[in-house]
């Protein structure tokens, strides 16, 4: 019913209510929403897990013990050991600690990229916004996976090479969006009142646009690092991520895949726990991610909840 | 066929829409009555419940988040709110037929309008394809379009608004109804437009004679329309009178300012200034209590934040008002005294 | 339309001009000089060497090479000559496309067969348990690594279940223990048999997306004011779904589908792999694998124009199917 939606929220009867400040209506919003908070907890324990474990085992990750070769999950090692007898525990959390850092500083470097390319383009428009655009129209028309394939190809798998790699192919689609807000918060009255009293580009760009842009940022950058955790792992699943023996859940998977079709294993059968907690922890942090990514965009973004 | 004295009778209609963010009682305890042929106009700001009671009476409340929650709707002595789902699209767009606000948004992109409008009359009269299409271009030349028999193989967006207005137009004329509601028909039409349409409502009225509902927040289209005026303010009717008396001596405060703020010719001494009502519809989530105009009223008194006044009946009239000062001073007319 | 259609055409020529710029930055970037190896050849004499550097341009301006290079792409669909393989890099790309098509489409088909009803399904309920119980699955879909669930399907199909009839094989496209006289239908059992888990797997990500697509779409279709209209006319529910809410939600979702063919085919690069399946994915992946640079990057350049392509196919099926665009 448009007439119901379109009424303005008076203050008049309302001043009282305590969810009045930005944060706290967003905070209120959040709380309500059951995925996120799942997502919240399962991403915290994720966290929490690939920092403590290390410091409390009694076990490296590269400590080998022949004997143990494919231990299945016991209470010696709680969730088995692999071709070289190493514990996977411990190996998944500091996969963990791999995995993450790559896909938060990656994030966060095209993120960064995107916020300046797509704010330039917004913000000062005409040849050099179509320019920018053209650009990102030419990125996005090459197929991303290929392409992260063969520059890890050509630089190597090295942590710092992949993050690389990452914040250079990740930011085009951030770049639009910063744009379109730039585009829209540009044209509002009080961007417009700043222009008026001679307000510099500067200080306009900081003070006015960008806090309001911050909101669209921390969804996006929460998103894409579900995606990058995705995409690592498959690099390194195909042998062309964070080589060995740095381990991280995608080249676990990846070393797994040569003994599941038919490792000796003690006890017999497949060694399933080397292919299925590091896809797992993948599957649970990109999961946890999502829910949280879409959660903050409904408690950030009113306008875009149904 | 049950007996009737009125073609719609609605008792204390109430519908509330359940959000996330609270209640919103946008329909609270309305009634009305439209004798066969009538026009009546039902007057207010957006978002004082006028589209929602046209939209409660076609049964169209999206539920959730709104709901019917009590009152009666007579039509032709049967209540629509008892009717299965079955019976009443019988009644819809047969019986009943509604023009929209939006001409540009009210028609299907993706048919030609001769199919959108040939489907009401396939379903409500069991014409065939063709026969419809024939019944179409009879329509089309009725509600004027010209060159109608090609206009039946277009696009809405090949067509002006004001020819989308039309092509709506001749939707809901096309199973003859009993009942029109046009829920601001002209609102989001051009000026000269506005007039060419209500000129063709006029005249169709005239040569189909069914009776009308017309939801507008202007008041020059009720004044030159209806009969009868039903103003509404958040929810509530707060008077109810024939345009002649309302157009004269309004009652209610917001009626009066209703209509003292739009400029008119025919109103003597134009050197008065126009009036304006101070501030701002009522948050529909937090409704103020008592009666849900006094704080913009000018008129307010002790009682008004604390009791809700009763729609109250003139005597011996079809005239209701709901206002504190009205009931205070014995139902008299009084705005019309110059107390203001 | 004709003009609509070549006026998309024109558009695409300096969007090809500077794709392949960028594409071969990409070749020129690539450690080693290519030619090289050519020498290791006792028959290549160094006279075949200088008329390759000629042909090249080796030596010269990036603006030459890029030129030179482009025109033998457009005229001769040279790609140069994979490493490994003493085949043309365009005649090793041709002869792959035809399998990862199949399995592209077969995907797709899948995905849509799923994701249309499911959509549906889930608008018409939405906030239920069976729409949260969706959107649950939906996140999980996203959410998936592909390589595990293959793997993992491997696991349960492959190892687990083995000697059930629930038994599927883990990779190739036919088994090979067949042999002359066996009845067409067999064989074609067989292929499919084969295709089970490689098409559940590369259609994943199309699956959960577009049933959330759907879903979305619906709902923002069923607010419009025309479908407030269709219900005003007297239409049942039925027919205000599926006559006029879902050609508004399929307009859209016929140029999804186009534009996500070369996303399949990146796909189908772990897909392939992990099923060891001779297609373009397979290609790619043993390209990179073994650093046959000239093979890898023939590729990507092939997935480009593969892109462009299928962008202009959707914007071509958009105007077809969607008349504000056929009648402008």
């Amino acid at each position: 019913m448009p007439e119901v939606t379109s009424i303005k929220k008076s203050t008049e009867f309302d001043l009282s209510k305590e969810e009045y400040s930005y944060w706290g209506v967003v905070w209120n919003r959040f709380r309500r929403h059951r995925m996120a908070v799942f997502g919240l907890v399962i991403l915290t324990i994720i966290v929490l897990f690939s920092i403590i474990t290390p410091l409390i085992s009694h076990y490296e990750f590269d400590t080998m013990s022949l004997e143990d070769r494919f231990s299945p999950p016991s209470s010696q090692f709680l969730l088995g050991t692999d071709e070289l007898g190493r514990d996977v525990l411990v190996r998944l959390a500091y996969g963990g600690r791999v995995s993450l850092f790559v896909a938060i500083v990656a994030s966060i470097s095209s993120l960064i990229i995107g916020a300046i390319i797509g704010g330039i383009s917004g913000f000062f428009g005409g040849w050099l916004d179509n320019f920018l655009m053209r650009l990102v129209d030419v990125l996005l028309s090459i197929p991303t996976f290929p392409l992260l394939m063969i520059l890890a190809m050509y630089f190597g798998g090295s942590l710092w090479n992949i993050i690389l790699i990452f914040a250079i192919l990740g930011w085009m689609g951030e770049s639009r969006l910063i744009r379109g807000y730039f585009l829209s918060i540009k044209e509002t009255e009080f961007v417009e009142a700043a222009f008026a009293i001679g307000a510099s580009s500067r200080r306009i760009i900081f003070r006015h646009i960008m806090p309001n842009t911050l909101a669209v940022l921390l969804v996006s950058v929460t998103l894409s690092v579900g995606g990058v955790i995705l995409f690592e792992a498959a690099l390194s699943y195909l042998g062309l991520g964070i080589q060995p023996p740095t381990p991280s859940w995608g080249n676990m998977l990846q070393r797994s895949m040569e003994y599941i079709l038919g490792a000796p294993t003690k006890g017999g059968g497949p060694p399933w726990w080397l292919t299925f907690y590091p896809g797992l922890m993948i599957f649970l942090t990109a999961l946890s991610v999502n829910f949280l990514g879409d959660g903050l965009r409904d408690a950030l973004d009113p306008r875009m909840k149904m | 066929m049950p007996e009737y004295d009125y073609l719609v009778d609605v008792r204390n209609l109430k519908t509330f829409f359940y959000t996330e963010d609270g209640v919103v009682p946008a329909v609270d305890r309305v009634s009305l009555r439209i004798k066969s042929g009538e026009t009546l106009g039902v007057v207010g700001e957006s978002g004082c419940g006028k589209s929602v009671t046209s939209l409660s009476i076609m049964r169209l409340i999206q539920e959730p988040p709104g709901k019917i929650l009590e009152g009666e709707i007579f039509f032709k002595g049967e209540n629509l709110l008892l009717k299965p789902e079955e019976e009443m699209r019988k009644i819809r767009g047969g019986d009943i037929a509604m023009i929209f606000q939006e001409p540009m948004t009210s028609l299907n992109p993706v048919y030609t309008v001769g199919d959108q409008v040939s489907e009401a009359i396939i379903l409500h009269q069991g014409l065939s394809k063709k026969d419809a299409i024939d019944k179409v271009v009879q329509m089309f030349k009725l509600v004027g379009i010209s060159d109608a028999e090609r206009r039946v193989n277009s696009y809405p967006h090949q067509l002006s608004g004001g020819m989308r207005q039309r092509v709506m137009i001749a939707m809901a004329l096309s199973c003859s109804p009993d009942l029109l509601i046009a829920d601001e028909p002209t609102t989001a039409l051009d000026v000269t437009i506005q007039a060419q349409i209500l000129e063709l409502m006029k005249e169709l009225k005239g040569r189909l004679g069914m009776a009308i509902i017309l939801v507008t927040h202007n008041l020059g289209v009720v004044a030159e329309m209806a009969q009868n005026i039903m103003v509404m303010y958040a929810g509530k009717v707060v008077e109810y009178a024939s345009a002649r008396d309302i157009f004269k001596t309004p009652q209610h405060p917001y009626s009066y300012g209703l209509l003292y703020s739009v400029p008119r010719l025919d109103r003597g001494k134009s050197k008065e200034p126009l009036l304006t009502i101070e501030g701002i519809v009522p948050n529909p989530y937090n409704m103020p209590p008592g009666c849900r105009f006094h704080p913009r009223c000018k008129f307010r008194m002790d009682i008004c934040d604390k009791e809700e006044p009763p729609l109250t009946a003139i005597e011996n009239s079809e005239r209701s008002v709901a206002c504190w000062l009205f009931i205070r001073r014995g139902k008299q007319d009084f705005l019309s005294e110059g107390v203001i | 339309m004709r003009d609509y259609v070549i006026r998309r055409l024109i558009q695409l020529v300096p969007l090809i001009i500077i794709v392949s710029v960028l594409i071969y930055g990409i070749i020129d970037l690539a450690p080693g000089d290519p030619l090289e190896q050519l020498l290791l050849d006792p028959d290549f004499t160094m006279e075949d060497l200088a008329r390759l550097e000629q042909i090249y341009g080796v030596g010269g301006p990036f603006p030459e090479r890029w030129a030179k290079w482009f025109w033998r792409l457009i005229r001769y669909q040279d790609l140069g000559v994979a490493r490994f393989h003493p085949y043309p890099v365009w005649d090793l790309i041709v002869e792959r496309v035809p399998i990862t098509l199949r399995l592209s489409i077969l995907a797709m088909s899948v995905s849509l067969l799923v994701a249309v009803p499911l959509g549906i399904f889930s608008a018409k309920r939405q906030y239920s348990s069976w729409d949260n119980f969706f959107t649950g699955l939906a996140f999980m879909g996203r959410s998936m690594p592909t390589f595990w669930f293959g793997i993992m399907l491997i696991l349960i199909f492959g190892i687990y279940l083995g000697g059930t009839p629930l038994e599927l094989p883990m990779g190739n496209l036919t088994s090979i223990i067949f042999t002359e006289g066996v009845p067409w239908i067999t064989l074609q059992l067989d292929a499919a048999k084969h295709l089970i888990l490689p098409v559940l797997v590369l259609g994943l990500a199309g699956m959960t997306g577009w049933t959330r697509y759907v879903r979305s779409t619906l709902l923002e279709v069923l607010r419009m004011d025309y479908i407030r209209t269709a219900r005003a006319k007297g239409l049942s529910e039925r027919v205000v779904i599926w006559k006029h809410a879902i050609r508004n939600v399929l307009i859209p979702l016929i140029t999804l589908v186009a534009l996500a063919l070369p996303g399949l085919f990146a796909g189908a690069i772990i897909t392939e792999t992990i099923f060891a399946i001779p297609g373009m994915g397979r290609l790619i992946f043993s390209a990179v694998i073994s650093k046959d640079f000239s093979l890898a990057v023939g590729a990507l350049t092939f997935l480009c124009f593969l892109t462009i392509a299928s962008n202009l196919l959707a914007d071509i099926l958009y105007a077809v199917v969607d008349p504000r665009v056929r009648y402008r």
